[in-house]
């Protein structure tokens, strides 16, 4: 396993944020023992099997929080796992050290709880089995939130031609197949291979930081500029929707969630991309956005009514909730505020609101111990170079004109909504 | 890097509250201005009983002011901005990276200035009517909503937030103005500012804004808020058998889901002695129901194990003036058979290794703790509640030191009080209990 350390000194925090990212190409055969094996893990480690005793060890070591998420990104799959320690100063205990909090999380990642008395290497049968249950009855209960499932069809739609369309969960009978060897075959294999890049924030240094993992015989710390992978599996195919995708599909409910998703062919490493966060402000970022001030402050129309610009996947994904019978005018709206910001008619206020609020926005990322993680994520997985700095200053240099030429490059490709059709079955519960 | 460990509050001239929570080295600004009218607030001092959802509706409408809409305002400079409504308060925020003097003065006078046109009163409504047919869409909000109107009968809790799309049809802007004069005097509101700003220049600021603003009488509460005759429509369950308790009654809002949505809550004792009292007993329970029912609670994981719960279970401790509740909620394919391990797992004797437990929930406690003080939002928002109570949120340190593991395994058994147990059952319904 080769791990490319990053760490950032900071004396603001009372915590030290420790995130390490397993990243993978997305492929449909490796949905399911992806999504299993963080699960699986988080119930029980080589040292401390029972999943009761392990959570409670982390109490013991000052609320060590550990956490996980599975994440698309483009076309790249990854496991986020997340660690955070309060720093021992502020404990009083001289018995706590980072050291010994830090290695304890990634020991619990690295060597898992395995079956006992078995002739093969496995992973616990029942955590195993009680994971898969989990994960199933999530799939099952995507519908309870109907604005995200909404939004996960219209992307499974919009990104038709590529990985990122799979569910991160894999489908339900996919996770049937797996046992505990073969899972732990892969598991081994993905230790092996590997390159997992951590990231470090906090009151420590980098040397500090480097022989805690040089602790673990299997980690290869490698250079931070090491080059790797990351940017040419999570890059996204690039074509042009012909005919615009419509679905309607029956919810209940009273509402109906109404899905548009635009391509928006730019990278995050594109010269373009601050010229696309500012379109996207513009359009639908905020309250002062075409967006919700014409959908919902004009119209009447929903609650919520906003755009967001996915740089990995080149689309902007606009979301709204309406009443059935005014799903066709919200529509009609949406598509006049397209229009307006492709004839150029930004006014003065619009765009002096979107300039300050995405750089209030970049400033308040410095309070944030994962922000600075996420950025530096985000430029490996894209080939960025982006810092804060430069990328403000190369916001103040967008210009509305670079905005109206950049929004007649939206093509709508997919119009989706779930829920009840006007004059239908309305209410399947009362 | 320094943790804050006080904020400085001074009183203004016209009664209102300010505090000052300096946290060094922070980019972001966070304020918020906070009166004690929420959904439970439901007359007027001369009697008129209110539309339910007004405080809500109110909170929505401030946002429109004679010189254009407040979003805009905050944005020009910057400034996020936002507003909510709890059961008991209504809160304007915004955070900003710059010129927080600016955005201050905004937040005072935007809060401090009704201004309701008919016209954007009704346009207002057609949202509002969205927002709640949304939140009506989420079974999770069911099931609490379920439970609520399940235990009390004439307790203010039970009205939902935004009250209902017939119920805002009542509101008009006479009823909003009336409601502004009454609940957002000086008198009753709180600012609270957290980020790397001096106290002194917050002071000031504020007091030169409120010196400008004309004097307006101020009326008492007609009904306060934990008033004693809300207790007595609470709804009590009675459990049949001893060994084998079972919900007499069991209360379903139908819906086709994967899995129930169940609610077990217990009705407790409102918070009503003394301040410090109150906040050391919040506490304790926390203590308690995390000691047993906490994700780390060995207790919890052969239900996990048999699939009778998933990992989204959890416990809490719910209160608003007048009125508390213990909650064991979460998701499960038979409601009633969670019900009865749950009794069971509860009745179990404690262990001597159990009770030796302690030490490791107090460095959880300390961690969060630290935590929070890393968080402008958070320690603002539990400032505010802890202020609502007379209490001070920066004595958590302190009243920890003084608690002891037996208290906390004796409110445990105090909370479990399963003669009275309900349970609500958003999913579908069952033959019998």
């Amino acid at each position: 396993m080769r791990v490319r350390l990053c760490v950032r000194p900071s004396e603001q925090f009372a915590t030290v944020a420790v995130s390490a990212s397993w990243s993978t190409p997305l492929t449909a055969e490796l949905l399911a023992p992806y999504a299993l094996i963080p699960f699986v893990i988080r119930r029980g480690s080589a040292s401390c099997p029972d999943t009761a005793e392990l959570r409670q060890q982390y109490e013991w070591r000052y609320g060590l929080r550990s956490s996980f998420e599975l994440q698309k990104r483009g076309n790249v799959h990854s496991w986020q796992a997340q660690c955070n320690a309060v720093l021992p100063a502020l404990t009083g205990d001289a018995e706590y050290t980072l050291e010994e909090a830090i290695t304890f999380w990634w020991g619990n990642l690295l060597f898992p709880a395995l079956e006992m008395g078995s002739e093969v290497r496995a992973f616990r049968t029942d955590y195993l089995s009680q994971e898969k249950q989990n994960i199933q009855r999530r799939i099952a209960s995507q519908k309870n939130d109907a604005v995200s499932y909404a939004y996960d069809q219209t992307v499974k739609l919009t990104m038709r031609h590529d990985a990122h369309r799979f569910s991160i969960w894999g489908e339900s009978e996919e996770l049937e197949p797996w046992n505990g060897e073969s899972l732990l075959n892969v598991f081994e294999d993905w230790k092996t291979h590997a390159v997992i890049d951590v990231y470090i924030q906090g009151s420590v240094d980098a040397e500090t930081c480097k022989s805690w993992f040089a602790k673990f015989s299997v980690v290869e710390l490698v250079d931070e500029t090491a080059t790797s992978q990351l940017h040419e599996w999570a890059s996204v195919s690039a074509f042009l929707p012909e005919q615009v995708i419509e679905e309607w599909e029956t919810g209940d409910g009273e509402q109906v969630k109404l899905n548009l998703a635009y391509h928006l062919p730019v990278s995050r490493s594109s010269d373009q991309f601050p010229i696309a966060m500012m379109l996207n402000g513009v359009l639908g970022g905020y309250a002062h956005s075409k967006l919700f001030q014409h959908v919902r402050e004009k119209a009447s129309l929903a609650y919520y009514a906003s755009s967001r610009f996915d740089a990995m996947t080149e689309r902007v994904m606009i979301q709204t909730g309406v009443a059935p019978e005014r799903e066709e005018e919200a529509r009609s709206v949406i598509f006049a505020q397209i229009e307006s910001l492709q004839n150029g008619e930004i006014t003065e206020d619009e765009w002096m609101q979107t300039k300050a609020m995405l750089s209030n926005a970049l400033r308040e990322r410095e309070d944030d111990p994962s922000a600075w993680s996420e950025m530096v994520h985000a430029n490996r997985l894209s080939g960025a170079n982006w810092t804060l700095q430069s990328l403000m200053e190369a916001l103040h240099r967008v210009t509305p004109e670079q905005v109206t030429n950049l929004a007649k490059s939206l093509i709508l490709d997919v119009v989706y909504r779930y829920g009840p059709k006007h004059g239908g079955d309305e209410h399947a519960h009362d | 890097m320094r943790m804050t460990e006080s904020a400085v509050e001074r009183v203004m001239d016209d009664g209102l509250r300010v505090a000052v929570i300096p946290m060094p080295g922070f980019q972001k600004t966070y304020a918020t201005l906070t009166t004690a009218f929420g959904s439970i607030d439901t007359h007027m001092p001369d009697g008129r009983k209110l539309p339910d959802g007004i405080a809500h509706f109110l909170e929505h409408q401030m946002f429109a002011m004679p010189e254009g809409d407040v979003f805009s305002m905050f944005s020009r400079k910057g400034a996020s901005s936002n507003a909510f409504t709890s059961a008991e308060q209504t809160s304007y925020l915004f955070t900003c990276t710059d010129d927080w003097k600016y955005h201050l003065k905004t937040l005072l006078n935007f809060v401090q200035t009704p201004y309701f046109e008919p016209k954007n009163v009704d346009k207002e409504r057609g949202i509002i009517a969205q927002e709640i047919r949304m939140i009506q869409d989420r079974p999770d909000w069911q099931a609490y909503q379920l439970m609520l109107q399940s235990r009390f009968e004439k307790h203010p809790w039970r009205i939902p937030i935004s009250g209902t799309v017939q119920s805002i049809e009542d509101i008009d802007s006479d009823w909003l103005y009336a409601c502004h004069a009454q609940n957002y005097h000086p008198r009753q509101l709180i600012l609270v500012v957290c980020g790397d700003v001096e106290p002194e220049a917050v002071f000031e600021l504020t007091a030169a804004h409120q010196a400008d603003l004309p004097s307006r009488p101020y009326m008492e509460r007609l009904i306060p808020r934990a008033a004693d005759e809300y207790n007595t429509g609470k709804i009590s369950f009675s459990a049949n058998g001893i060994n084998s308790v079972t919900p007499s009654k069991t209360l379903y809002h139908e819906w086709k889901l994967p899995l129930d949505k169940f609610r077990i809550s217990f009705l407790d004792s409102p918070p009503s002695i003394s301040p410090d009292v109150n906040m050391r007993r919040q506490m304790i329970t926390n203590l308690a129901l995390d000691w047993r029912f906490g994700s780390s609670a060995a207790n919890i994981q052969p239900l996990y194990a048999k699939g009778l719960i998933t990992d989204q279970f959890s416990p809490g401790w719910l209160n608003v003036p007048g009125a508390a509740m213990t909650v064991l909620g979460g998701d499960t394919p038979d409601p009633a058979r969670v019900f009865e391990e749950l009794y069971q797992l509860s009745i179990q004797p404690v262990a001597d290794k159990e009770r030796e437990e302690f030490e490791r929930l107090r460095r959880k406690s300390v961690a969060s703790w630290v935590r929070l003080r890393q968080s402008p939002e958070g320690l603002a928002q539990a400032y505010i509640r802890s202020l609502h109570r007379d209490q001070d949120v920066f004595k958590t340190g302190q009243l920890f030191q003084s608690i002891r593991m037996e208290e906390v395994e004796a409110r445990f058994y105090e909370l479990m009080n399963w003669e009275d147990a309900a349970l609500t059952v958003v999913g579908k319904k069952q033959v019998s209990a």
